[in-house]
């Protein structure tokens, strides 16, 4: 019986680092190969004469993953960009009815996102196209980056639904920082 | 339904969920699924499209860069040297800690690109300080936002560069049409802050009376890695090494390896918390860009912009008229909006307008992202008072009242950047 109690903590605790460090991990890794491809293909420019024909495109498609991946992560802690002065003066049951609007609007936008980027990824893939440079990695690697980001806004704000719900049961206002700049 | 009166619809509704306070971005998202929606014009999937190709932008490539940039020179100690230098060579005017914020932030957006960043890395170092010098924490954080708008106007620049490939200007003759305008701004800044602390009550700068140790050589000295990656930033720029977005990838690597080699106050086991601090400020920008480049398309496919250009003209009986009003429309989005959304939404409908009127495109160029800086600091939605609100604690509105003179001096000098092309272009013709 412990032993299942323990099993089970083991795997909520899983959880729960996973679910709060998925975005972060990955916007480290995409931030990283961006800046290390830049700077390293400058150097191979001036010092051997040499420079890959990938190295600005995949810079690029980097950007492209850290930008949604962001877009999520901000999305979970409520951080993107808004006026706040007017919410903020609002009480606690209309604030949690605007975040869930947000959140509402959030999946609509998503929806229409995902439909469009996995048509185009389907025709990416029906014409075989790859990334620039290279002779084998299909362009849908890059372009993966939207429907999987858009996934993950989703999924953040259906979770964030479900924490607003929570919170208002428990009488507690839904309070946030109007943005995350550190 | 007319599509005028959907475009109404659709933007009254934005306002709404703008001032209910629901994020940019789904405002914009919302504008542009409800105007393709109901007016047909081109399908509404053209938004998941924009989600990928309206990033793939080598230039855009700078923003992150540029970001992270602030924050390794910040971590790395090397923006305190630069403050301390701008310290050291100032302090015998008035209110020196203030006006050393104001010169190191220009000493720090020689190095970095963005005002935000420039915000953030000095607020964090000069802030405490300057709370336990007697300053006031919300005119200490109002400095620091003020001093962060020449992020984007002394080279290199974030804003620049996205504005010279947009609109096809040579991002590099930005880069030296912004240096004047930006000494401007800083002296503007310098001697509102000298006479604040004339006229203040309280008596800045007074707990400590001289804790200067060395004199300004010592202190250049100390600071030598900054000036290093302003020299191999520009110096690398001009020489034709690389190109402006290459430049922010390559002072990157040198403030990482002068963090870790020279000053050694970067530490490898606070890498992580740098890095991803600079990728969640990426993440919070990029994806509005995406959104804007899809904005822009709307309203060119809509016409908005000859709609927009009608207007102007219509509304303006001269040439200088139609500059006013261009400054204006500027300075209005540039109060709600982020700088790059401004630049891309506005900059293909203003510059054609002010190009007619005859004025020169790299002078419009500066006339532009003074304009959207200095709404970069301006109530609802100038975003350097959050960032500086963020940084020091102190409330936005108290940021707000207090940043008011820096903002009526820039406003000034701006006028005086627009009136006379030469402080724009002299450089220009020399080199």
């Amino acid at each position: 019986m412990s032993t299942n109690i323990t099993a089970k903590g083991r795997t909520l605790a899983f959880l729960k680092k996973f679910d709060d460090s998925i975005e972060p991990v990955l916007m480290v890794l995409f931030y990283t190969a961006l800046a290390l491809i830049i700077s390293i293909e400058v150097a191979r420019r001036y010092f051997m004469g040499e420079q890959t024909q990938w190295g600005s495109v995949v810079s690029i498609y980097c950007f492209i993953w850290l930008s949604w991946l962001g877009c999520s992560y901000h999305v979970k802690h409520r951080t993107h960009l808004r006026f706040g002065e007017v919410r903020k003066k609002f009480p606690p049951h209309i604030k949690t009815a605007c975040y869930i609007l947000d959140d509402v609007i959030w999946l609509l936008l998503a929806w229409i996102v995902i439909k469009a980027s996995l048509h185009l990824i389907e025709t990416q893939n029906r014409l075989g196209n790859v990334i620039e440079g290279t002779q084998s990695i299909p362009l849908s690697v890059a372009t993966a980056a939207v429907p999987i980001g858009w996934l993950l806004v989703s999924f953040r704000a259906v979770q964030d639904i479900f924490h607003l719900v929570i919170e208002a049961r428990s009488g507690q206002a839904p309070e946030r920082k109007l943005v995350v700049i550190d | 339904m007319e599509t005028e009166a959907i475009i109404t619809v659709a933007t009254l509704v934005t306002v709404g969920l703008f001032v209910i306070g629901v994020p940019i971005i789904l405002c914009m998202g919302v504008w542009v699924a409800a105007t393709l929606y109901f007016t047909g014009v081109f399908p509404v999937d053209n938004i998941g499209l924009s989600a990928f190709f309206g990033l793939k932008y080598f230039a855009l490539l700078a923003m992150p860069l540029f970001i992270l940039t602030g924050d390794l020179i910040s971590a790395g100690g090397i923006a305190r040297r630069l403050i301390h230098f701008a310290s050291v060579s100032l302090r015998r005017l008035p209110g020196k800690l203030g006006v050393s914020t104001i010169a190191a932030c220009g000493l720090f957006s020689a190095i970095s690109g963005s005002n935000s960043a420039t915000t953030a890395a000095i607020g964090r170092i000069v802030i405490p300080e300057m709370s336990r010098r007697n300053y006031p924490l919300g005119l200490s954080a109002a400095m620091c936002a003020a001093g962060g708008t020449v992020g984007v106007i002394i080279p290199p620049s974030l804003i620049f560069i996205l504005y010279g490939v947009l609109m096809s200007v040579s991002p590099s003759d930005l880069f030296i049409a912004g240096i004047i305008p930006g000494i401007l701004m800083l002296t503007a800044m310098v001697i509102v802050t000298v006479g604040l602390s004339l006229f203040s009550r309280r008596k800045w700068d007074n707990a400590y009376p001289e804790d200067h140790d060395g004199g300004v050589f010592r202190a250049a000295w100390d600071a030598k890695t900054g000036f290093l990656a302003i020299f191999i930033g520009l110096g690398g720029i001009y020489a034709g090494i690389f190109s402006p977005t290459e430049a922010a990838g390559v002072v990157v690597m040198y403030c990482l390896i002068a963090g870790l080699l020279f000053t050694r106050e970067l530490k490898i086991n606070k890498l992580y918390g740098i890095v991803f601090s600079s990728s969640a400020v990426a993440g919070l920008i990029a994806p509005i860009v995406a959104m804007a480049i899809i904005v822009q398309e709307t309203v060119t496919v809509l016409g908005l912009q000859q709609s927009i250009e009608q207007l102007v003209v219509g509304v303006a009986q001269t040439d200088f008229q139609t500059i006013a009003l261009t400054m204006l429309l500027v300075f209005v989005a540039g109060c709600v909006l982020e700088s790059v959304p401004v630049v891309i939404i506005f900059a293909p409908i203003l510059a054609p307008i002010a190009t007619a009127a005859g004025v020169d495109p790299i002078h419009f160029a500066v006339i532009f992202v003074v304009g959207s800086t200095i709404g970069f600091i301006t109530p609802p939605y100038g975003l350097n008072l959050y960032m500086a609100s963020g940084v020091s604690g102190a409330g936005v509105l108290d940021i707000s009242y207090r940043i008011l003179p820096y903002v009526a001096s820039l406003l000034v000098v701006w006028i005086i950047i627009a009136l006379l092309p030469e402080l724009s272009l002299a450089l220009l013709r020399l080199f």
